[in-house]
C-alpha cells in the first residue's frame, strides 16, 4: 500500500510539474481539496457500509454465488450486481472491496467494476437524458456481452493462476 | 451526493442493526472493526488520489480533448476518441452534454460512440480511487484486460450500428 501512495504521489508530482509551468499547480490543489471535502462525508458511510457488509454476508452465500467456486454464476452476478450499484465511486468501489475481502473471487470482482462502469445505473438518467433513452439501452444491451467476457477472462486468470503480481 | 449520503447511511444504518439482531454486539463491533480497517488503508490513498484528480482536471481542459477529437478519423479516430474519453474531466453532468454537442457537431457515430465507452472503462480521473478504495493489482487486471473493449466496440459499432438502427435511436439521421 505504500507503494501505491508513492506511484501515485509521483505521477501527482510531474502533473504539478506541468501545471506549474502555467503558475495553475495551485487551482489543481484547490480543485481536489474541494473534490475530496465534497465526497469525504461519503466515503467514511461507504467505508461503515462496507465493513457491516462484509461482517454480515454469508460463508454459505458467498460460496455459492460468488466464489472462485461459483464459476460463470459468479460472473453473471457480478455483472448485474455491478449494474444495480447506482452510486458513485466513492460509494460504490469500498462495497466492491468488501465483496472481495469477504470471499468474491477475481472474475466476480472484475465483473462488479465492469458491470457498474459500463452499466451502472446510476448514469442511467443522464444519458437516457442527453443522447436518448433508446441509444441508451442499445448501448447497455451491447455492452452486457463484453461485461461477462471481462469477467471470464480475469476468472480464466485466477483459476490457472496466470496472474504476474500479488492481489 | 446529499441523495447517496442520506440512503447510504440509512442503508448503513439498517446493516448496523441487522447485525445487532443477528450477532450481537460482538457482530457490530467486527464490522466496525472492518470499517476502520478498510479506511486507515484506503484515507492515505485517497489524499494523493485527489491530488492527482485535481492537477489532471486542470491540465486537460474540454476545450483540449474538442480539437483533439476533429483531428483523427477511422482506426486512429476511433483509439484517439477512447482515449479523449477516458481523459476527458468530470462527472455525468459535464460529460454527457458535452458528448451531446459531440452528436450535434457531426462526429461520424462510431467516434462518438468510443468516446462514451472510453469515458466509462478507462476514465484516468477515476484509476486513482479505484487502486486507493479496491486495491491496485485488481484495479490494474481490471484496466488491462478492459483496455481492448471500447476500441473493439468502436470497430464493431461501425458495421453493426447501421444508418437504420442509428436513426432508431436517435430518430433521425446522423453523419
Amino acid at each position: 500500500m505504500v507503494s501505491t501512495v508513492i506511484i501515485l504521489a509521483i505521477l501527482s508530482g510531474i502533473l504539478v510539474f506541468f501545471n506549474a509551468k502555467e503558475s495553475k499547480h495551485g487551482e489543481g490543489f484547490k480543485v481536489g481539496l474541494k473534490q475530496l471535502l465534497r465526497v469525504l462525508p461519503v466515503v467514511l458511510i461507504a467505508f461503515v457500509f462496507s465493513g457491516m457488509l462484509e461482517a454480515l454476508i454469508p460463508d454459505a452465500f458467498i460460496q455459492n454465488w460468488l466464489s472462485r467456486e461459483a464459476g460463470i454464476k459468479g460472473i453473471l452476478v457480478g455483472t448485474i450486481g455491478g449494474m444495480l450499484l447506482a452510486m458513485g465511486p466513492y460509494a460504490s468501489f469500498p462495497i466492491i472491496a468488501s465483496m472481495y475481502g469477504a470471499g468474491a473471487s477475481l472474475g466476480t470482482t472484475v465483473s462488479l467494476i465492469t458491470g457498474w462502469t459500463l452499466l451502472g445505473l446510476s448514469r442511467l438518467p443522464y444519458e437516457g437524458g442527453f443522447l436518448g433513452f433508446r441509444f441508451t439501452l442499445l448501448r447497455m444491451a451491447f455492452s452486457f456481452p463484453f461485461c461477462l467476457a471481462v469477467g471470464f477472462i480475469a476468472h480464466i486468470i485466477d483459476t490457472l493462476n496466470l496472474l504476474p503480481w500479488h492481489l | 451526493m446529499n441523495k447517496t449520503f442520506i440512503s447510504l447511511t440509512i442503508i448503513t444504518i439498517a446493516l448496523t442493526l441487522t447485525a445487532y439482531l443477528t450477532g450481537g454486539f460482538p457482530l457490530v463491533m467486527e464490522g466496525l472493526k472492518n470499517a476502520q480497517g478498510i479506511s486507515l488503508q484506503a484515507l492515505p490513498l485517497l489524499l494523493v488520489a485527489f491530488i492527482l484528480i485535481g492537477q489532471l482536471q486542470i491540465l486537460l481542459s474540454i476545450e483540449y480533448i474538442n480539437k483533439w477529437l476533429q483531428k483523427f478519423s477511422e482506426t486512429k479516430g476511433i483509439v484517439y476518441s477512447a482515449l479523449a474519453g477516458g481523459l476527458f474531466p468530470g462527472p455525468p453532468y459535464v460529460y454527457y452534454p458535452f458528448t451531446a454537442s459531440l452528436k450535434e457537431k457531426g462526429l461520424p457515430f462510431y467516434i462518438f460512440f468510443s468516446f462514451i465507452l472510453g469515458k466509462q472503462v478507462y476514465d484516468f480521473g477515476r484509476i486513482p480511487m479505484e487502486v486507493s478504495l479496491i486495491s491496485p493489482g485488481i484495479a490494474l487486471l481490471r484496466f488491462l484486460i478492459t483496455l481492448p473493449v471500447p476500441i473493439v466496440m468502436g470497430f464493431l459499432s461501425r458495421y453493426l450500428f447501421t444508418e437504420k438502427v442509428i436513426e432508431f435511436m436517435f430518430g433521425r439521421k446522423e453523419a
